[in-house]
């Protein structure tokens, strides 16, 4: 008995440890056992005495494709209310970041403080927003992350977001841990750690001034809310450069590149907790202090307004007043005050 | 030919004399803004507002009441309200989907989009036609639709650019009589905290505090009413007389020097209250020439009083509500709000009376008190 504790105990660290090591469920951490079964049945774990744990099964199965459960009741076996896999659907049960998850919540059947509008919802057969994506199955977590770690053309994709979310094929988001490169799209400070999934740990580069590679990703189901000055869904090409906006911009637009009641720098670089913008140089200022010196070529995408996931505002806003640290509401109480992060109109 | 080359060169010279003469007015724009508000190049060009008299106080569209998601969406697409936001929404039931426009604007057009709320919703100052919330006498009166011509007040038109072309409506190519106005000419629709969030047309955000004084005893839509407003100039940038304003595309209606341009005290034009260019005025000033009868205008019955109630005046000198209601022809001066609406009304050159025969000077005589002669 002892030695099956112990057994135990020894799989459940080096599960941990796993997870912590860089972006799970990618080469030598997937383990295809985590998900599949193979016929829908087991009765004891994998080590040669039968000890050690297994992901437990739903009750409806068999079900396609070997799941062991229902796909996002699969997933949320270990991505809600655990200790060792970020916790991805409404209040955090599992290990807290320190300034709160970057992503947020994902939210599912309408329940305060979470309710649909607040974010993506699974299993909702609802059309994507500006595009035309729908899941007739209702939304799933394998719609936006590849559970197999598959990036395509992006070699180590962020958060296996997938390159075929939206139902087409088109790249991922692109990474760096550690020591930022200029030419990925994210850089992660640590890939583990209890702030491995942290807003704080997570920062953008911009390796095309005129694009957003996290922004194209989204695009792939948003898609008339994303693209350059230079789209016509984006901008009046027969504006003056930069200027007339018919959405608001994603890429391809610096703060405070405008005069007069645009975007303004100073408002921005002047907030101690800022919203994520990207930045070319991988300078993104000190969480927590007014920027001195802030470059001129930081740019707003999606994340900047939006929480991926959602959180507890409509639309999954951040609610980003910037006087303390945002966590995953923000530290104000309406979306004006993130209109404010960079915009001094009603100051 | 030598004859003809000289005439040719004397022409020459002398359109480009002219035109140097010309050019110095109009290719100056500072100089031109500096022109039509004085006070403006006494380095007064950013006045902040004056929270000891705040009558910009409480005024909608400013600080915690600018709203961004009421004008602007960020994607022309919105699946449902905001946190906390009062329904019904004026554009319609979620989800909504929008023509994107610019400056990620509800509407392709200002004025199309200030009027979603502001013509026929219920609790919304209505500023086209008829008052859905059946006020006494709207303040400012009210507009025809947009795009027609409006003979009884301001002509309300799509597709105006902004403080750029101001100019141009009426100078150069356009003309006073076809010159059309966009809600954002004259209020700024991100707030200013001037009453009503009224502005420089030509130069926003250079104005001064407006004596708009709004009675506080008034809630709601009575902030509205005709007879809950009152007007009052300190006479300096920390309160002008609002019809300041006006002088932006109206500036050859003010002044001395329009009004009296041979300086002998016999006006050329009707004068009005003009602090900026020092042209005050006061109704008991023409009364030693027997223009106007101060008592008469003070005891307020008789002639010009039998239809129409007591035009409105600037008082000078008050600073709230009440003593701008003080009837004083010493302190009471004649302004573009005597006579008119600032939006328009149902009478002709949007006048607060009917000028039709048997009436047509009836405000008139309640300054100068002529047809009881």
């Amino acid at each position: 008995m002892k030695k099956l504790i112990f057994l135990t105990f020894a799989f459940v660290i080096f599960l941990m440890c796993s997870v912590f090591a860089g972006d799970y469920h990618t080469g030598a951490t997937l383990n295809c056992n985590e998900c599949h079964v193979m016929h829908y049945s087991q009765t004891h774990g994998y080590n040669a005495d039968g000890s050690g744990t297994f992901t437990a099964m739903g009750t409806s199965g068999p079900y396609d494709n070997l799941l062991r459960n229902d796909v996002n009741d699969l997933c949320l076996t270990c991505h809600d209310n655990q200790s060792f896999a970020p916790d991805v659907l409404t209040d955090n049960g599992g290990t807290a970041p320190t300034n709160g998850r970057e992503a947020g919540a994902l939210n599912r059947g309408n329940t305060a403080p979470y309710y649909d509008a607040t974010g993506h919802t699974l299993g909702s057969t609802d059309q994507a927003p500006g595009g035309t994506f729908s899941n007739a199955d209702g939304l799933e977590c394998v719609d936006c992350h590849q559970p197999h770690g598959y990036g395509g053309s992006t070699a180590n994709p962020y958060r296996n977001l997938s390159p075929m979310s939206g139902g087409g094929f088109h790249a991922s988001v692109s990474y760096a841990v550690g020591t930022n490169d200029l030419t990925m799209d994210v850089f992660e400070n640590q890939a583990g750690g209890s702030d491995h999934y942290d807003l704080n740990n997570v920062h953008f580069n911009e390796p095309d001034q005129t694009a957003s590679g996290f922004g194209a990703w989204c695009k792939s189901c948003h898609t008339d809310f994303h693209g350059s000055s230079s789209d016509a869904n984006m901008r009046d090409q027969a504006g003056p450069a930069g200027e007339e906006w018919y959405r608001h911009p994603t890429a391809d637009a610096n703060i405070g590149a405008l005069a007069g009641g645009h975007s303004d720098l100073t408002q921005f670089s002047g907030k101690a907790y800022r919203v994520h913008v990207m930045s070319s140089t991988g300078d993104w200022g000190t969480y927590g202090s007014p920027w001195t010196g802030a470059p001129t070529d930081l740019t707003p995408s999606c994340m900047s307004c939006h929480k991926a996931h959602g959180n507890q505002n409509a639309f999954g806003l951040i609610f980003a007043k910037g006087d303390a640290n945002l966590g995953e509401q923000g530290d104000g109480s309406t979306y004006t005050d993130l209109c404010k992060q960079c915009h001094v109109q009603g100051n | 030919m030598k004859k003809y080359f000289s005439l040719l060169l004397t022409i020459v010279l002398v359109l480009f004399i002219v035109n140097l003469a010309v050019a110095d007015d109009f290719t100056d724009y500072e100089a031109g803004l500096n022109y039509i508000h004085p006070s403006r190049s006494n380095g007064n060009k950013t006045v902040t507002k004056n929270m000891s008299l705040g009558p910009g106080d409480n005024v909608y569209h400013n600080g915690t009441t600018l709203l961004c998601s009421q004008c602007h969406v960020m994607h022309a697409s919105m699946q449902h309200p905001h946190d906390g936001q009062t329904l019904p929404d004026p554009f319609g039931p979620y989800p909504q989907t929008y023509t994107p426009s610019k400056y990620l604007l509800k509407a392709a057009d200002p004025v199309a989009l200030c009027l979603t709320c502001h013509d026929n919703v219920a609790g919304i100052p209505d500023v086209v036609g008829a008052d859905v919330n059946g006020l006494t006498a709207r303040s400012a009166g009210f507009f025809e639709s947009p795009g027609v011509d409006n003979p009884r007040g301001h002509k309300l038109d799509y597709g105006l650019g902004g403080s750029s072309s101001l100019c141009s409506r009426c100078h150069f190519s356009g003309s006073f009589a076809t010159a059309a106005v966009s809600c954002i000419d004259c209020h700024n629709p991100h707030g200013n905290y001037r009453p009503r969030n009224l502005q420089w047309a030509s130069d926003p955000g250079g104005e001064p505090q407006f004596g708009l004084l709004i009675n506080p005893a008034a809630t709601g839509m009575s902030r509205y009413e005709k007879a809950d407003v009152g007007f009052g100039t300190t006479n300096d940038n920390n309160l002008r007389e609002v019809s300041n304003m006006c002088d932006d595309c109206h500036h050859v209606f003010t002044g001395s020097n329009y009004n009296d341009p041979d300086g002998n005290g016999i006006h050329n034009r009707h004068p009005s209250y003009d602090s900026e260019r020092g042209s005050t005025n006061n109704i008991a000033q023409g009364a030693s020439r027997g223009t106007t009868d101060p008592t008469h205008w003070e005891n307020g019955t008789g002639a010009g009083f039998a239809h129409t109630p007591r035009l409105r005046f600037v008082n000078n000198g008050a600073t709230d509500f009440t003593s701008s209601q003080v009837v004083d022809a010493n302190i009471n001066g004649v302004f573009c709000l005597s006579c008119h609406s600032a939006h328009g009304s149902s009478n002709a050159f949007g006048l607060a009376w009917d000028p039709v025969v048997g009436k047509n000077g009836e405000g008139c005589d309640q300054c100068h008190n002529k047809t009881s002669l």
